[in-house]
C-alpha cells in the first residue's frame, strides 16, 4: 500500500485520474481517494496540514489491516531560483525553516530524478535567496510518515512550478494540473522505486499461511501473538515448517500450549 | 559503490573531504554530495532498515569529537595487559551476517571520521602512558581495518604513529585484500595484520561482499613474504554438525601456506550476541537460521543478556577446534577470546 500525499485539488486531479483513483466518501475529514493498493489525500497548503493528513491516513489504513506497513510520497509544486518550470526534484534533504531541524530521506540509487534540498516555509517564498527548493509541506509530511514507517519507504518529489522568472502568484489550478500531468511518469517512477523496497520487505517479514489459521484458533494476548509469529519465524528459518502441520490439532488445549509445543520444537535444535 | 555522500557541514572544506568528494562526486556518474549538521542526524535515526540500506548504502564523512581511543572488551586481547581499540569508521564494506554490527547501529551507511590527526594524539597519549609496558591497540572493531583504505588511507596515516614505538603494538583486523599500503613499506615489528577466517562453506554462505578464504591466504602469503607478523582470528567459530572437519580442512589450507615464524597469534573467538543486538537482528533476518539453530540465552552473571550457542555446543566446537589447531601451532602462540 502506497500512501501519496497533495496539498491542493489540483494537483491531485491528474494523479487521480492517472491512477483510476476514487473518492471515499465516507471519509470527511480531508478528501481521501483510494485505488488499487493506493490512498492519495488532499491535505491543503502547509506543513501542519500536510502532517495531519498524514497522521489521518495513517490511522485509517491501520484500521483496514494492523499488520500492514505502508508507504508514502509527497508529490506537490515548489519553487526555485533558476530551475526551469517543470523540473521534477526529489528531496535528499529537508530543512524546516522554522527551526534548526533538517530531515534526510533515503536516497535510491535507481531513481535518477535530480536530489536537492528542499526547504519548507511558512509562507509562500518569492526571494529564493539560496539555492533551495522552496515548498510548504515536505517537512511536515517527512515528520509525519516518518513515524509511521521506515525511512526506506517515505519520499518527497516536487515538481517545479516557480522561479524568478516565472511568479508564483501567476499559477492557476490548470497550470498546476497541466505540471503534475507532465510528470506523471517520473511519479510512476519514483512510486514504484518506493514500492519496488517495500515489497522486498514484505517478502522478508512474511508470516508464514498457518499462523493465521492459528490465530484464529485461540485466542492469544499482544505478547502471545508476537511470541507465536517469532517462533513461526524460527521454524521457517529452520526449514521446518512441515513440524506445525504435524500437530494434531485436537491436542493443543489453548495459545499457550501452542507456544510451549513451538518452543520446545525450536530449543531441540 | 554509495548511494550518496553526505558531509558534515564543518568539514566541507577539509581536504580529505574534498578529494573523496572530488573523486566520487564529479562525472556522469557523480554521487549525490549532501551537506549535514553531525553525522548522528542520519546515522542514529531510529525506523531505518539496516538490510535494506546494505544493498547501497550512503558514506558520511563526519568528525570524531571525543573517545578516540577506548579500552578494549576483555575477550578482545592477544596475551596483553593493556588492550584498546579504536574505530576509525563505523560499519563495514562487508555483509556478514553474523556482524553484530547490524543489531549495533541504526544504519548500515558508513560514517568515516576524518579527523585522523586527532586519531593519533589519542593514540600518542597512549603511548606515554604506556612506555614502560607493552599495550595493544585494535583497529577493526566497528569497521574492517583495510577494506576502505584506497579511499579512507587511515592506515597509512596511523602506521607513521607507531613506527619506532616498540611497546605500541598496534592490530589491523581484517577479510580484506587492499594490502597495497603495508606492501608499499617496510614491514613493522609492532605491527599484526590479523585475518579473520571462517571455513570455506561458512564464508561462501553468511560473508557476502567479503574476499574469498583462498583470496585472503593469497593476501597473507604475500604479506608474509614481506615480512609482516600474520594474526589469525578464526572469530567468530560458526557451529556446523561437520564442524571438525569444515576447520579441519580450513587450518590445512592457511597453515600449509604459512610458516610458523611468520605467525604471531593465533585466536579463536566465540558466536555471542548481546540479546538487544540478537533482537534487531531477527527482525532484520526472520528467515536467518544462523540466528536460531542451537542458540540460547546465557544466565550466568558473566554471560548475562547475552545470546550464543547452548553451552554443550560451544564446548564441543570451541574444544574442538582448538585440539586441530594445537595440531598446527605451538600453544604458546594461541590466545582464546573468551570471556573467562
Amino acid at each position: 500500500m502506497i500512501n501519496i500525499i497533495v496539498a491542493l485539488a489540483a494537483e491531485a486531479k491528474p494523479i487521480i485520474a492517472y491512477y483510476k483513483l476514487k473518492r471515499n466518501h465516507a471519509i470527511h475529514a480531508f478528501p481521501l481517494y483510494s485505488g488499487k493498493d493506493m490512498n492519495l489525500v488532499v491535505t491543503g497548503s502547509g506543513k501542519l496540514a500536510s502532517a495531519a493528513a498524514t497522521g489521518f491516513v495513517a490511522g485509517f489504513i491501520k484500521n483496514i489491516d494492523i499488520e500492514q506497513n505502508s508507504a508514502w510520497l509527497n508529490v506537490g509544486i515548489a519553487g526555485h531560483r533558476d530551475r526551469e518550470c517543470g523540473t521534477a526534484v526529489l528531496a535528499h534533504k529537508i530543512i524546516e525553516k522554522s527551526s534548526t531541524l533538517n530531515h534526510y530521506p533515503f536516497v535510491s540509487q535507481s531513481l535518477s530524478v535530480p536530489g536537492v534540498e528542499i526547504c519548507t516555509v511558512e509562507v509562500v517564498e518569492t526571494e529564493y535567496a539560496d539555492d533551495l527548493v522552496y515548498d510548504m509541506e515536505a517537512c511536515g509530511f517527512f515528520v509525519a510518515a516518518s513515524r509511521q514507517t521506515s525511512l526506506e519507504f517515505i519520499q518527497c518529489l516536487k515538481i517545479i512550478s516557480d522561479n524568478h522568472t516565472s511568479n508564483v502568484y501567476d499559477l492557476k489550478p490548470n497550470n498546476v494540473s497541466s505540471l503534475i500531468e507532465n510528470n506523471l511518469e517520473i511519479i510512476e517512477e519514483t512510486k514504484s522505486d518506493i514500492m519496488n523496497l517495500f515489497s522486498q520487505r514484505q517478502m522478508q517479514i512474511r508470516v508464514p499461511a498457518q499462523w493465521l489459521e492459528w490465530r484464529r484458533r485461540f485466542h492469544f494476548s499482544e505478547t502471545q501473538n508476537h511470541l507465536l509469529r517469532n517462533l513461526f519465524y524460527n521454524l521457517q528459518a529452520l526449514d521446518d515448517m512441515k513440524y506445525i502441520d504435524q500437530i494434531e490439532k485436537a491436542n493443543v488445549k489453548d495459545a499457550a500450549d501452542l507456544i510451549s509445543i513451538l518452543q520446545n520444537r525450536v530449543e531441540s535444535y | 559503490m554509495f548511494s550518496a555522500i553526505y558531509v558534515e557541514s564543518e568539514l566541507r572544506d577539509h581536504p580529505r573531504v574534498k578529494a573523496i568528494c572530488d573523486k566520487f562526486g564529479k562525472g556522469s556518474a557523480a554521487i549525490p554530495i549532501i551537506e549535514c549538521e553531525r553525522y548522528t542526524e542520519l546515522f542514529n535515526r531510529k525506523a531505518q532498515n539496516f538490510r535494506l540500506q546494505k544493498q547501497s548504502p550512503a558514506l558520511i564523512l563526519a568528525r570524531k569529537h571525543a573517545n578516540y581511543v577506548l579500552p578494549a572488551p576483555s575477550a578482545y586481547n592477544i596475551g596483553g595487559k593493556y588492550n584498546y581499540y579504536f574505530s576509525h569508521m563505523l560499519n563495514c564494506l562487508y555483509d556478514c551476517r553474523y556482524c553484530f554490527l547490524q543489531g549495533m547501529f541504526q544504519s548500515a551507511n558508513y560514517v568515516l571520521f576524518i579527523n585522523y590527526e586527532d586519531f593519533a594524539a589519542a593514540l600518542q597519549i597512549k603511548f606515554v602512558e604506556h612506555q614502560l609496558e607493552d599495550s595493544y591497540y585494535f583497529s577493526g572493531y566497528d569497521c574492517d581495518s583495510l577494506a576502505f583504505e584506497p579511499v579512507s588511507q587511515f592506515v597509512t596515516s596511523i602506521l607513521k604513529i607507531f613506527k619506532g614505538q616498540a611497546k605500541a603494538i598496534l592490530e589491523l583486523r581484517t577479510k580484506s585484500t587492499q594490502i597495497r599500503s603495508l606492501l608499499d613499506i617496510e614491514p613493522m615489528d609492532n605491527v599484526i595484520v590479523a585475518f579473520s577466517f571462517t571455513p570455506d562453506e561458512i564464508a561462501s554462505r553468511w560473508e557476502d561482499k567479503a574476499p574469498s578464504v583462498a583470496k585472503r591466504i593469497a593476501a597473507i602469503t604475500k604479506l608474509a613474504k614481506l615480512g609482516w607478523k600474520i594474526g589469525l582470528r578464526f572469530d567468530p567459530l560458526i557451529y556446523h554438525p561437520d564442524f571438525q572437519q569444515q576447520y579441519e580442512n580450513l587450518f590445512k589450507t592457511v597453515f600449509s601456506n604459512l610458516s610458523e615464524k611468520s605467525i604471531h597469534s593465533v585466536s579463536l573467538g566465540l558466536f555471542r550476541l548481546p540479546e538487544k543486538f540478537h533482537k534487531k537482528m531477527t527482525k532484520l533476518f526472520p528467515d536467518e537460521a544462523l540466528f536460531v539453530a542451537g542458540l540460547s540465552k546465557r544466565s550466568s552473571e558473566l554471560n548475562a543478556n547475552m545470546i550464543s550457542y547452548k553451552e554443550s555446543i560451544e564446548a564441543n566446537l570451541f574444544n574442538g577446534c582448538e585440539k586441530i589447531l594445537l595440531d598446527y601451532i605451538p600453544a604458546s602462540k594461541f590466545f582464546s577470546c573468551q570471556e573467562r
